[in-house]
């Protein structure tokens, strides 16, 4: 993968307080998860990414330039900010107006591009009306509007679906596909991890400061040694299977409910391994073998220490 | 293959630069408050007093010494004359800059846009100058352009018998005199607007600065003619006689006068710098 955006041992601290600790990732084209708990550290992050602060330690490059002694590369990304960072005295256009000048644009190209930004989000009917009057979810939109409208290579969203209804989540998620599919850098912060799901299975996970992991779930997944894990089999004897894998020392706990077995295992790498042997053995049929928990919920529960709702 | 895998496809960004970004902040600025009449009507009422003088100025050459004598100093239209119409234009100057410049760097804290600024190709200082020329658009408004006016009428008045004082000397040194004046009220209060987030709390601290440190120090004047040092547009009128080559009328020294307004410039920078930060940081 060619990481556009690159951190190299990145730390934020304020006086005593670590904020974010020895980071270092690396996120190409497609759109990237960037999550975490909050204070985890993960807006500290995301606002260095954006350069909207210096790192106290480490460097942060985009196409290897540094980010904050390079203004010019700004001209390469779009943020949108988390919080309600608008100009209420103004209208949807006249905003993108300002925003599109500080990039340098001018002319029939500047009124193009905020036609285009408007008409990207669905907000070309309120665009004379002033941001004010806006609701939650048009006030998300016009900031992500901002973000696109001078088609930048490296998008940072953070949260970007607040606050909305379920149909401009729909479109918001839409067009956040569209834009990893077109090859642009997306990264998206968010502390609900479903949100993100529908959008990517590229992820960062951040946690008191330190990343936990990165890349697909899946990777992220096989990566972690010894992690728990649910799994449900579906056999022609339930109640059999279950007092087979009972016995087993790889078995941490088994139940039985109407139409599977719940099997839970501290080590999932060797349960997977021994799985089918101890299938063959039992002589029962099996109509399906699903794992429960893989999701990143899940993953993001286990490495942060919460999973099965336990410290 | 996942879309994070395909290898990346750059995207040119086809817009030819425009204008600086510190312009498209300043245009901004400087055109929003005019699509106010309540505005505008203010703006007209602040060329009144330039209109008045050109009003008795004509009236003075056309009657003589008796219209000298009923116009009085209005009339004066010389580096000293010039030199006091701006620093009678205080009260303009103090209405205008309030309700245009107190909220610029204020509002922008208040609705976190300073976020959206900065994550451009935008510097902190570019910010600042954008900010600045609003401010310093406004100050003359009020008080160069008006003043430029009188110097091209009182020309035109006198049948060119001021001379190149009224067409080329007066005009560089009103030229000056604005410039450093504006700097001064602009960076000021920019420094102002900076330290709060409330529109009412930057204008009171506005308004005390200028008229209210002025007030106080014509109170004590008499107890100590030195006091005079806290008046901040006391000051800055009287370092305005290096640029006019005219005599102080008090006891301190127009260079003392620039260092103390020098001074409080570059405490408005060191504000500006320490205050105007992308993300407000809460321990």
């Amino acid at each position: 993968m060619s990481a556009i955006l690159k951190t190299e041992r990145v730390s934020k601290w304020f006086g005593e307080v670590i904020a974010v600790n020895d980071c270092t990732l690396n996120a190409g084209p497609g759109v990237t998860g960037l999550l975490g708990l909050n204070g985890a550290g993960k807006t500290t992050l995301f606002k260095m990414l954006a350069g909207l602060i210096n790192p106290s330690q480490g460097e942060i490059l985009l196409f290897d330039r540094k980010l904050r002694r390079d203004s010019e590369v700004f001209r390469k990304v779009g943020f949108c900010p988390e919080s309600d960072a608008l100009f209420d005295w103004l209208t949807g256009y006249e905003f993108l107006v300002l925003m599109l000048r500080l990039m340098g644009f001018s002319g029939d190209e500047l009124e193009q591009a905020c036609l285009d930004a408007l008409a990207t989000v669905g907000l070309t009917d309120a665009a004379d009306k002033r941001i004010g009057s806006y609701s939650k979810g048009m006030r998300q939109k016009i900031k992500m509007a901002q973000a696109l409208a001078h088609n930048p290579d490296v998008i940072l969203l953070d949260e970007p679906l607040n606050g909305m209804d379920p149909v401009s989540r729909r479109d918001i998620v839409k067009l956040i596909e569209q834009l990893g599919q077109q090859g642009k850098c997306v990264i998206v912060s968010s502390h609900i991890l479903p949100e993100i799901e529908t959008m990517t299975r590229n992820i960062i996970l951040i946690h008191n400061g330190k990343l936990l992991a990165e890349g697909d779930v899946t990777e992220i997944r096989e990566a972690i040694d010894d992690h728990p894990t649910v799994v449900a089999i579906s056999s022609t004897d339930n109640r059999k299977l279950a007092s087979i894998l009972a016995a087993k020392e790889l078995v941490a706990g088994v139940e039985v409910d109407q139409n599977d077995v719940i099997i839970r295992t501290d080590h999932a790498a060797a349960f997977y391994k021994d799985l089918p042997d101890w299938l063959v053995e039992s002589g029962l049929e099996v109509k399906s073998i699903r794992t429960l928990d893989d999701s990143l919920q899940a993953v993001f529960e286990y490495l942060t220490g919460d999973h099965y709702g336990h410290q | 293959m996942p879309v994070y895998q395909r290898g990346y496809r750059n995207w040119e960004q086809s817009a030819k630069r425009g204008a600086p970004p510190w312009w498209a902040i300043a245009r901004k600025g400087i055109s929003s408050p005019l699509g106010s009449r309540r505005f505008m009507l203010l703006l007209m009422a602040a060329l009144v007093p330039a209109v008045v003088k050109g009003g008795f100025l004509w009236f003075a050459w056309k009657m003589g010494d008796m219209g000298n004598l009923l116009t009085g100093g209005w009339t004066d239209i010389t580096a000293v004359g010039f030199h006091h119409f701006l620093n009678t234009q205080i009260l303009f100057v103090a209405i205008v800059t309030t309700l245009v410049g107190s909220d610029l760097i204020a509002g922008d804290k208040r609705e976190g846009g300073l976020a959206l600024y900065l994550s451009r190709p935008l510097s902190v200082r570019d910010y600042i100058f954008g900010k600045g020329l609003i401010n310093l658009f406004y100050y003359f408004m009020v008080t160069l352009f008006p003043a430029l006016a009188i110097c091209i009428f009182g020309y035109l008045v006198t049948r060119g018998s001021t001379g190149m004082d009224m067409l080329l000397l007066i005009p560089v040194q009103t030229i000056l005199y604005c410039l450093f004046a504006g700097t001064v009220l602009s960076l000021t209060l920019l420094a102002i607007s900076a330290m709060g987030t409330r529109k009412v709390f930057v204008s009171l601290w506005w308004v005390l600065l200028l008229l209210g440190t002025e007030a106080i120090s014509q109170v004590f004047f008499f107890i100590n003619p030195w006091l005079k040092v806290i008046s901040f547009t006391e000051m800055i009128h009287n370092a305005g006689h290096i640029f006019y080559g005219t005599e102080t009328t008090i006891l301190i020294s127009p260079y003392a006068s620039l260092a103390i307004v020098t001074a409080w410039s570059v405490g408005a920078i060191l504000v500006l710098r320490k205050k105007i930060q992308p993300v407000v940081v809460v321990s």
